[in-house]
């Protein structure tokens, strides 16, 4: 069983109205990834699949535009997903900050919950992926990953920014 | 006097627009050319012939039968054709239609057709040039925002998910796009490229598809405010459980007894 503790980090959950384009995510992740004391920032959404996979149209390229490499603090990376909700993770209560940027950006409602959405401790999937709680050194990988992502993936720097 | 059936029970304009889509008495709001809309299908190359399963049945020397004296064959059956599919989608998000107002419109209003009604997509099934005929007023009346709704062979789950920023539903293959204030398809239904843009036209702004929608929502017309629906459905419900196949032995809701007032748990 898992307790909170008044040491634990907070987490929130930002659940727009509408889904956002890349340009709008690269611009919240900025500006959250500038709030002093978020460590971990997810973004979920459906899939964009490079080829479609399935039915008559198997295998054709999808070329989805909103599949986009974005520029995060100095990280860059290639967006798979439609931006549905953006989850984070704060050492310290950041509740009125994230609520201000996202009255700032966004035009449309947009719920703002806090919560339990990262896991703190490893499942049997991570403990396969990743091996025995005591040997991962840096435990925020849980819970920011594809569930269905191989071990040998990586997250970042696979992607490389093609715009320049 | 003719008689004029009512299609669907109340008052507010979602009921009405639920009847007027059964009884195929829609507006048209945009023009989609022949070739146009036979990309956008992807079953056969526009322009080319149609192909065939079978000759045509004047050439066929059919049996004697009465019922084939009676009923005529449509176009599609009458020259061979091959059976082939439209599929739509159609945003939760107040779209004009809904699976079950596509299906009862393509039974109601069309022959030779067979709509397949599932929760998030609606599939006609007909002879390729009666599926064509029955696709194009779809896709040309107010049944149809190409925003809100979308000709998806396949991948339509997007129908349950939020809206784009721009308003488009969300489709993982694409199919279509926004570009200059129209929506434009660029693929066929199955997400295959196509070499033309088919131009659907403006999308519905919120307050006109509110207005067209044959949806119950909470944030427009709720299905507890419409007492006749409700009332209508609970007597079909009360009919079917009691009396299953012979609703007509209902006594209490037999004609001439007096209406029964069903009330809401």
């Amino acid at each position: 069983m898992v307790t909170t503790t008044d040491t634990d980090p907070v987490q929130y959950e930002i659940f727009p109205q509408r889904m956002l384009d890349p340009a709008s995510a690269q611009k919240l992740l900025n500006r959250l990834e500038q709030i002093e004391g978020v460590t971990r920032v997810l973004v979920q959404g459906p899939r964009l699949p490079l080829t479609v996979p399935y039915g008559p149209g198997k295998g054709a390229p999808v070329d989805h535009t909103d599949r986009e490499i974005i520029r995060v603090g100095d990280q860059v990376m290639e967006l798979q997903v439609k931006v549905g909700r953006i989850r984070l993770e704060a050492e310290n209560d950041v509740m009125e900050e994230v609520r201000a940027l996202c009255e700032e950006l966004f035009p449309f409602p947009f719920e703002l919950k806090e919560g339990l959405f990262l896991r703190r401790k490893a499942t049997v999937t991570d403990y396969a992926k990743y091996g025995p709680d005591e040997l991962v050194e840096d435990k925020s990988i849980y819970g920011m990953t594809d569930p269905s992502m191989t071990p040998t993936a990586k997250i970042c720097e696979s992607c490389t920014d093609t715009r320049e | 006097m003719a008689y004029t059936p009512q299609y669907y029970p109340g008052a507010s304009h979602v009921a009405v627009n639920r009847r007027k889509h059964m009884s195929g008495d829609i507006e048209k709001l945009r023009t989609v050319s022949d070739d146009d809309l036979v990309a956008a299908l992807g079953h056969r190359a526009p322009g080319a012939d149609y192909p065939s399963i079978h000759p045509p049945l004047k050439e066929m020397g059919e049996p004697d039968c009465p019922v084939r004296q009676m009923v005529e064959p449509t176009p599609g059956a009458a020259a061979g054709d091959r059976v082939r599919y439209s599929q739509f989608t159609d945003s939760m998000y107040s779209a004009p239609s809904i699976p079950y107002f596509r299906s009862y419109y393509a039974a109601i209003n069309f022959r030779g057709v067979d709509p397949g009604t599932l929760s998030g997509r609606q599939i006609v099934e007909a002879r390729e040039r009666d599926m064509e005929e029955q696709c194009k007023a779809t896709i040309e009346s107010e049944m149809t925002c190409p925003a809100l709704a979308g000709l998806r062979g396949c991948t339509v789950h997007g129908h349950s998910l939020r809206l784009a920023e721009d308003g488009l539903m969300f489709d993982m293959l694409q199919r279509t796009h926004m570009e200059g204030g129209n929506v434009i398809e660029d693929k066929d239904q199955v997400g295959v490229p196509i070499d033309r843009k088919v131009n659907l036209g403006k999308p519905m702004s919120d307050a006109e598809a509110k207005k067209r929608t044959t949806i119950y929502r909470t944030d427009g017309v709720k299905y507890r405010d419409e007492p006749e629906v409700l009332d209508h459905v609970h007597l079909v419900h009360h009919r079917r459980t009691m009396y299953g196949y012979r609703p007509e032995t209902a006594a209490e809701t037999a004609p001439g007894v007096g209406p029964v007032t069903y009330h809401t748990v």
